[in-house]
């Protein structure tokens, strides 16, 4: 049962004063022209209180809406719109029906009004338009505020209309170009050339037979030269287990300008598709995210198209990836050494669930040092970090590019320790490939 | 994507300037003209700025120039009319500036604000035709008119309490 509350709302207030003035004045002077002019004021006065409360056609039940959506799972940024009926299924006849959709939190309102006013005789109704951006995330309305007011205006009753609304905006399911790996890897076949020798298809060695190895690796010209056995090795290619971490911290939330897709959304479309690209490549890929507090993010690295739902799932609607900012830096009211404690443990609540030999694909626009140190602390950890980093400045202005050479400094001393670097304009598709051609050099 | 403009809706305050300026016109004394005009800027500003304040000095100053005409001699009819658009004025600015703050300038609501208006309208009119309806009998009648006035003021003011 939605809220109800009536209310006055003072419309009319001052009007009897104006009966009284002019009333009294005409009584005053004896000017009977003003005695009718208060009469006009009398009658507005008699309007306001006796048109009472709103017949809201009796009871609540009194409006219904639907809402139709031009599309109930779209692609991030698509235009989606939203078309809200709204009817009077009561008996009595609403004047003054003022509607404010309940538009979800995170979806920005792209074109129209979410807030329409109409007059609805029983059995009519009334529709408006107007269109949201979708997000990714699954996104709920709320119900809808509704005022209904008496032809006066003197009262207004505020309840709410419910129906239940979602959209579901997914990542798109296509993968990324082959991901560069780095050459740390599990014991599992897989695609990552290794100096191991053993089953492949890149000749590695030859060695002595030992009983037991496959008969289709004997090396036979050897046997038919000599007359010994022989066993060819091949290259081992294995397979990598990569934890994708994506960069969520406040500091992350950065966009070239206003209304642009900031670091975080692109970190995490990036994510999905290098997501999908490692599975597809036969490696076990984990998710974990740094980020506000609440929620823990993290996605144990795993194969299988099962775990490929999981993770697209985490990435759509996780809190801690949420589209929004948080309202503040996670650590902002705790003291300076207090806070970099506490960055340093949550770093390491991830390493330590690093299965072994992991490698880190870390996903940040790296525009303050924190990020720099996160990188440096799973590195010093051990594991290999690469690090993928959505270029969010811009040359608009001379304190943004400083800001944009400071985010170079900070990628060329990470470069300079060995740590790989993706840093990507607007493609990551093309980013890939140049960085596929320079690490496999 | 547009901020939110929550400023008075624009076809009522387009209506309250209107009515604000005819209530100081229909008037036919100079210096009530004059002070009218006084009243009409101060309402039409606070409807533009959406300050209720200041809509209801506006009025009140419309008010004091009609007492100001009929003080001067005025004939009943300008008086009423000039009442009737005055608090016409008030009544749209105010409701534009409530609906521009509960719904917004984006949205449509030329409708209701339209309805809302007609039916004020209405109601002002059937007040003042009633009234000058009485007036003309008891002029015929040709009893004192005030008094009798007087005693249908009251009556409005006994019939608005009893529905209070």
């Amino acid at each position: 049962m939605p809220d109800v509350t009536d209310h006055e709302t003072g419309h009319w207030r001052g009007v009897g004063g104006a009966a009284v003035l002019l009333g009294g004045a005409a009584v005053l002077f004896r000017v009977p022209g003003l005695a009718l002019a208060a009469v006009v004021a009398v009658a507005f006065a008699g309007y306001a209180s006796g048109v009472g409360p709103v017949e809201a056609g009796g009871d609540d039940a009194g409006l219904t809406i639907r809402r139709r959506l031009s599309d109930r799972t779209p692609a991030p940024g698509d235009e989606v719109r939203v078309t809200v009926e709204v009817r009077n299924e009561g008996d009595g006849a609403l004047p003054d029906v003022r509607v404010v959709d309940g538009v979800p939190a995170d979806l920005a309102v792209a074109d129209g009004s979410p807030r329409h006013a109409a007059s609805l005789r029983p059995g009519g109704a009334t529709t408006f338009t107007y269109a949201v951006r979708a997000v990714r995330g699954a996104h709920d309305w709320r119900p809808a505020a509704v005022t209904v007011a008496g032809p006066s205006g003197a009262v207004e009753r505020e309840t709410t209309v419910e129906t239940a609304t979602s959209l579901e905006c997914a990542l798109p399911a296509a993968g990324a170009p082959a991901v560069p790996v780095r050459a740390l890897t599990a014991r599992r076949p897989g695609r990552v050339a290794t100096d191991s020798a053993g089953a492949g298809v890149e000749f590695h060695s030859t060695r002595e037979y030992q009983p037991g190895d496959p008969i289709d690796r004997i090396d036979w010209r050897r046997r038919a030269k000599t007359g010994d056995l022989g066993t060819v090795d091949f290259r081992r290619e294995r397979a990598a287990t990569v934890v994708l971490v994506v960069d969520a911290r406040a500091a992350a939330y950065v966009a070239p300008e206003a209304g642009a897709a900031h670091a975080v959304e692109r970190s995490v479309a990036a994510a999905n598709r290098v997501f999908g690209a490692l599975l597809d490549a036969g490696d076990s890929v984990g998710i974990a995210a740094i980020g506000r507090a609440g929620e823990d993010c993290w996605l144990a690295p795993g194969v299988g198209e099962d775990h490929r739902a999981r993770g697209r799932a985490l990435l759509r609607t996780h809190p801690v990836l949420s589209p929004r900012p948080p309202e503040k830096a996670r650590y902002d009211s705790f003291k300076a050494d207090r806070a970099a404690e506490l960055r340093r443990r949550r770093i390491d609540r991830i390493r330590e669930r690093l299965p072994p030999n992991t490698q880190i694909m870390f996903f940040s626009p790296v525009c303050d040092d924190r990020a720099a140190a996160i990188v440096r602390r799973f590195d010093a950890a051990g594991a290999p970090v690469t690090v993928l980093s959505p270029d969010p400045t811009t040359d608009r202005e001379p304190h943004f590019e400083l800001a944009a050479m400071e985010r170079a400094d900070r990628l060329d001393a990470l470069r300079r320790e060995g740590i790989r670097v993706l840093d990507w304009d607007d493609s990551l598709t093309a980013a890939l490939a140049r960085a596929a051609a320079r690490w496999s050099a | 994507m547009t901020a939110f403009d929550d400023g008075p809706a624009r076809l009522s305050v387009g209506l309250s300037i209107c009515l604000a300026v005819a209530a100081a016109l229909v008037l036919p004394v100079p210096v009530a003209v004059a002070i009218g005009f006084v009243g009409a800027a101060l309402l039409n500003a606070g409807a533009l700025l959406g300050a209720v304040r200041i809509v209801g000095y506006g009025t009140a100053v419309l008010l004091f120039a009609v007492v100001l005409a009929g003080l001067q001699g005025s004939g009943p009819v300008p008086l009423v009319a000039s009442t009737l658009f005055a608090l016409l004025a008030w009544d749209a600015s105010r409701y534009g500036i409530r609906i521009g703050r509960q719904l917004g300038r984006g949205a449509d609501t030329a409708r209701v604000e339209l309805a809302h208006t007609a039916m004020s309208t209405a109601v002002g009119a059937t007040g003042a035709g009633l009234g000058y309806a009485a007036y003309r009998v008891a002029d015929a009648g040709g009893s004192a008119p005030v008094a009798a006035l007087a005693l249908l003021f009251f009556g409005g003011v006994v019939l608005v309490a009893t529905f209070r």
